[in-house]
């Protein structure tokens, strides 16, 4: 799976959101046409100092990417298509129901973006207000089959699962819904408290009454219990195989020949450019990131100064324990061979014992595979769910 | 100078009721140190430990130079004391080395039972005792209250009472003149074979082992052939001299003199505080009086958190004995924690404090065992065992004691009932109960030490917001109805989690242990069963469910770098757990035994 050194994937980011959800702790602002359109003039500035290296992948993601008015929207991918050779890469753009309409689904499937991946999040409607949604689950549900009519044959769809309050029966039906729309790609995230965002506050407050109410009860929101979140993995495993899907990361479920190459380029170690503000790249061994201060990015732009704030040389034992964490979060896992030829360390040598107590536990399994004596590591089913476990014994 | 130009004294007073600053001012009025000197408050406590907690841990002697509103000048020795119940042998030296006392009570909180205790003690010796007010700036000031405190706690007349606020440095200067006033000046005879009591040493990395003494025959000089008369340790001098407080080295030390002394020696275990000094040549016939040979009265195992940090713990160990004798440690090992040391302490802020050390300034992750005290055992009817250790419980035995204390408290009177409780779950003994002033209580109670060694003093403080002071001396031992209470994780005893126990409280114990070990042992990749036993009868059992998940769910958008430090810090937190067989333990499970009524 290594990549020459050459190629290398692309993300762009668009901070921009009509409401910002309960949940997220990405970067990401509330819209205003005017903030907007300095941002992509800046933005367009930015993408100009990246080399022209052909593309493996683009992907535009935020925020609400589709925030965006259509002629903004048509303005930077022209641009982007322009400077880069893309035709048959996988081009994918994050939409959210309720920044949507034909028109625009039309103009983005024309510009060349062939793929989407929509956040649904939810088809219950107490969960969707709960999590601070903007859209009905019967709007999600159209923006699904109107992708489709625009033109696109590679659609995926974001759920959540572990919300406070969700019961089994109302996940069960969410993911049949989902299902039952046809989509070729499928993720289901357990829902994430991160500091500093308005859930965290909600679930380490004890006495202020909430904002919300809870989506099925009145009582006071609690976080889901483990045992359940546990049985909703299981079941969406279970269920969305059945039904053809298939689990090839951590989350990460689709129809054969659909899985995310972007996503796989992260866990890949592959390099990728990104622009935009707070965006993260990867190249030749260095990992930097953008200022997420929206009027400094800006601004840094205009002067054509350089918005990287930090920046770190990934080397020898880092970057091997890169590649076991993220490597493993493929149901395919790695193959010992090639991280010996790229890394220069065995690692049933260097790891022997922690890999016979990971084993021992049934949290991971090495297989030979099919071609070429390779011999693969990889999660169990069970090691799945208890992957950092798995990940951390690999530090020293 | 002459013997009635000299005047030894010490500092008597509560932690926080201004000993240090009223030593910093005496040393900036006298000269010894000037303003820009004293930047790095409180001279006296020079270890970075004493600074923080605010205690001073080891003693040391300043020698001043006063000039007096008589006309003559003076040489004043101040010999400072440390602060805490732990090391009140220390201090009892301390003050067998002065002619008088500075007794410092803050002027709102008043007396407190630690410098009750260090009064008696100077009573004791004989000191001359001036009682000093401090703080009589603060708002809260009630000097005439704590007059009344102080004739009525400790009998001493409050007539002449020194008020001060050493931190505005008030009063200081009539401090110097009731010194000079009222401290006798000491006697000695210079033509009597040499008598110096030692009441201090430390170690010094240039010069080894440093003694401060104070002399009351003869004199010491370079060249003096010294004999120590406890440990029969034989050296020659090399240097002598005084703290000014820089050190400055002097032709010798006469009669009713405090200095130091320097020869080669390696190991302060050579010089016990409260030995005394004499001349190998024209040794006197009797030492000073009231050595004792001080044990530790508290144990615990130290044990490295990764076993190959086993010998830097052992160097570590032996450079902290090196400079603290009352410290005592040698190898011991647990089939639980493998191999470490068991240490005794004087108290249990002496362990804290080592611990700290050692964690600190060498670096060490340790884990440490639940303090315990020292056993005694008698088996077969005539034969004497002890054991410092629940571990080193013979399985047969005819009786066990453990030592007891009289612990001395004094509280205001609104908070005597939550003091009262609180003795009374600790099995104390009520000796005495009498009222100090209009408001405050001073009671006694017999209490078995190992009651009283872990959260006793927090707990103390905290129900009586703050005010309650204690004191303890050792009383000997007495016979107690006590039983063995082993800890098993999956089945397995672990010898360092036992515990030596009332029988009495033995169920209710083994009840709260095991439900204590549950909520601080973390989740692990298997269940884990707690059991709490006596002999081979479990009393309690607690079940720790097996992990079950730990997934990061998204983990896209290129901010690798944040998700490799959350693993990374998941990483620092085992590697601050000790594995015991397959159970990794945090350091609070060890501890967890104490944590419970």
């Amino acid at each position: 799976m290594v990549k020459s050194s050459m190629s290398a994937s692309l993300y762009i980011h668009i901070p921009f959101c009509l409401k910002r959800c309960l949940y997220c702790d990405f970067v990401s602002g509330l819209y205003s046409p005017e903030k907007a359109a300095a941002y992509i003039t800046a933005l367009k500035r930015e993408i100009l100092t990246i080399p022209k290296t052909p593309l493996e992948t683009l992907y535009i993601g935020g925020g609400t990417p589709t925030a965006l008015q259509t002629d903004l929207l048509r303005n930077l991918f022209v641009f982007i298509f322009n400077r880069f050779h893309l035709n048959d890469t996988e081009s994918t753009i994050e939409a959210n129901p309720g920044t949507l309409d034909n028109d625009k689904l039309s103009m983005i499937h024309a510009s060349g973006i062939n793929r989407i991946s929509i956040g649904v999040q939810s088809f219950n409607q107490k969960e969707l207000a709960f999590l601070g949604r903007i859209h009905t689950s019967e709007e999600a549900e159209d923006v699904v089959l109107l992708s489709r009519k625009s033109g696109f044959s590679n659609i995926g769809i974001d759920l959540i699962y572990g919300i406070p309050g969700q019961d089994m029966a109302s996940w069960e039906r969410t993911l049949e819904k989902a299902v039952s729309l046809n989509p070729q790609h499928i993720s289901a995230y357990e829902l994430t408290v991160e500091e500093g965002t308005g859930l965290y506050t909600l679930l380490n407050k004890h006495t202020i009454q909430h904002p919300r109410p809870a989506p099925h009860s009145s009582d006071r929101i609690k976080p889901m219990e483990e045992e359940r979140v546990i049985e909703m993995y299981n079941h969406t495993i279970d269920y969305l195989t059945s039904n053809g899907f298939v689990l090839y990361e951590i989350s990460n479920f689709a129809l054969p020949g659909y899985f995310s190459r972007h996503n796989l380029n992260y866990w890949n170690r592959g390099q990728y450019y990104g622009a935009g503000l707070g965006a993260h790249s990867f190249v030749e061994g260095r990992r930097f990131h953008n200022t997420d201060n929206l009027e400094e990015y800006i601004h840094l732009l205009s002067d054509n100064k350089t918005a990287v704030k930090e920046s770190e040389d990934i080397m020898g034992e880092t970057a091997l324990f890169e590649a076991l964490f993220l490597g493993l979060r493929k149901t395919e896992g790695i193959v010992v061979e090639s991280l010996a030829k790229r890394y220069g360390t065995n690692i049933l040598t260097r790891y022997e014992k922690e890999l016979k107590e990971l084993q021992d536990a049934r949290l991971v399994e090495l297989v030979s595979s099919g071609c070429a004596y390779e011999t693969v590591l990889r999660l169990t089913r069970k090691g799945l769910l208890l992957s950092n476990e798995v990940f951390a014994k690999f530090l020293s | 100078m002459s013997l009635d130009k000299i005047r030894n004294f010490s500092i008597i007073a509560h932690i926080d009721h201004g000993k240090s600053t009223i030593a910093d001012r005496i040393l900036e009025l006298t000269g010894a140190l000037t303003q820009r000197e004293m930047t790095t408050k409180q001279v006296l406590d020079s270890m970075d430990l004493e600074q923080e907690r605010g205690i001073t841990i080891k003693a040391h002697a300043v020698t001043l130079q006063y000039e007096a509103d008589d006309g003559n000048t003076y040489l004043l020795n101040l010999i400072d004391t440390p602060g805490h119940v732990d090391f009140s042998y220390e201090v009892s030296r301390s003050l067998a080395s002065c002619e008088g006392a500075l007794l410092v009570v803050d002027a709102s909180q008043g007396v407190e039972a630690q410098t009750l205790a260090n009064t008696y003690l100077a009573v004791e010796h004989d000191l001359e005792i001036i009682p000093v007010i401090n703080k009589i700036d603060l708002p809260s000031a009630e000097p005439e209250r704590v007059k009344d405190d102080i004739e009525e706690s400790i009998g001493i007349d409050c007539t002449d009472v020194v008020l001060v606020s050493a931190k505005e440095g008030t009063g200081i200067p009539d401090v110097l003149e009731a010194i000079v006033r009222l401290v006798p000046p000491p006697s000695g005879d210079i033509n009597l074979p040499l008598k110096a009591l030692i009441f201090d040493s430390w170690f010094d990395n240039y010069q080894g082992v440093i003694v401060l003494v104070r002399v009351f025959d003869g004199e010491v000089k370079k060249g003096t052939q010294m004999l120590f008369m406890a440990t029969h340790a034989q050296y020659e001098v090399l240097e002598v001299g005084i703290f000014t407080p820089n050190k400055k080295t002097v032709q010798s030390l006469k009669p009713g003199e405090v200095g130091y002394i320097v020869a080669s020696i390696r190991n302060v275990s050579d010089t016990r505080v409260g030995d005394t000094i004499t001349d190998a040549d024209n040794p006197s016939p009797t030492p000073c009086p009231g050595y004792k040979d001080i044990k530790p009265m508290v144990f615990s195992g130290l044990y490295p958190i990764e076993t190959n940090q086993y010998e830097d713990l052992k160097d570590a160990l032996e450079k902290l004995t090196l400079n603290d004798s009352s410290f005592k440690f040698e190898p011991e090992s647990s089939t639980a924690l493998g191999f470490g040391f068991r240490c005794g302490f004087l108290g249990l802020l002496h362990m804290e404090i080592i611990k700290e050390r050692l964690e600190r300034e060498f670096m060490l992750d340790l884990v440490n065992t639940a303090p315990t005290v020292i056993y005694k055992i008698i088996i077969d009817g005539s034969e004497t065992l002890y054991i410092d250790s629940p571990a080193k419980l013979p399985e047969k035995y005819d009786a066990i004691e453990e030592p007891f204390v009289q612990a001395t408290i004094l509280v205001p009177s609104q908070y005597i009932g939550n003091i009262l409780e609180l003795c009374q779950e600790k099995r104390g003994a009520q000796k005495d109960f009498a009222y100090i002033g209009k408001d405050r209580i001073k009671v006694a109670y017999d209490f078995p030490l190992n009651e009283i060694l872990w959260d006793f003093y927090d707990k103390l403080k905290s129900s009586s917001s703050g005010y309650a002071s204690m004191d303890y001396e050792f009383l000997g031992y007495r016979a107690s109805k006590l039983t063995k209470l082993d800890i098993l994780l999956n089945g397995e005893p672990v010898d360092a989690l036992s515990l030596i126990v009332h029988k009495d409280r033995a169920y209710y114990k083994g009840r709260q242990v095991a439900d204590k070990l549950r909520e601080v042992i973390p989740r692990q990749m298997f269940e884990v069963i707690i059991q709490a036993a006596i002999g081979s009868k479990v009393i309690a059992r607690e079940t720790i469910k097996a992990m079950r998940k730990n997934v990061l769910a998204k983990c896209y958008g290129g901010d690798i770098t944040r998700k490799r430090k959350l693993l990374e810090k998941q990483k620092e937190g085992k590697r601050r757990m000790k594995q015991v067989g397959r159970v990794e333990i945090p350091q609070e499970a060890f501890l967890a035994v104490l944590k419970v009524k």
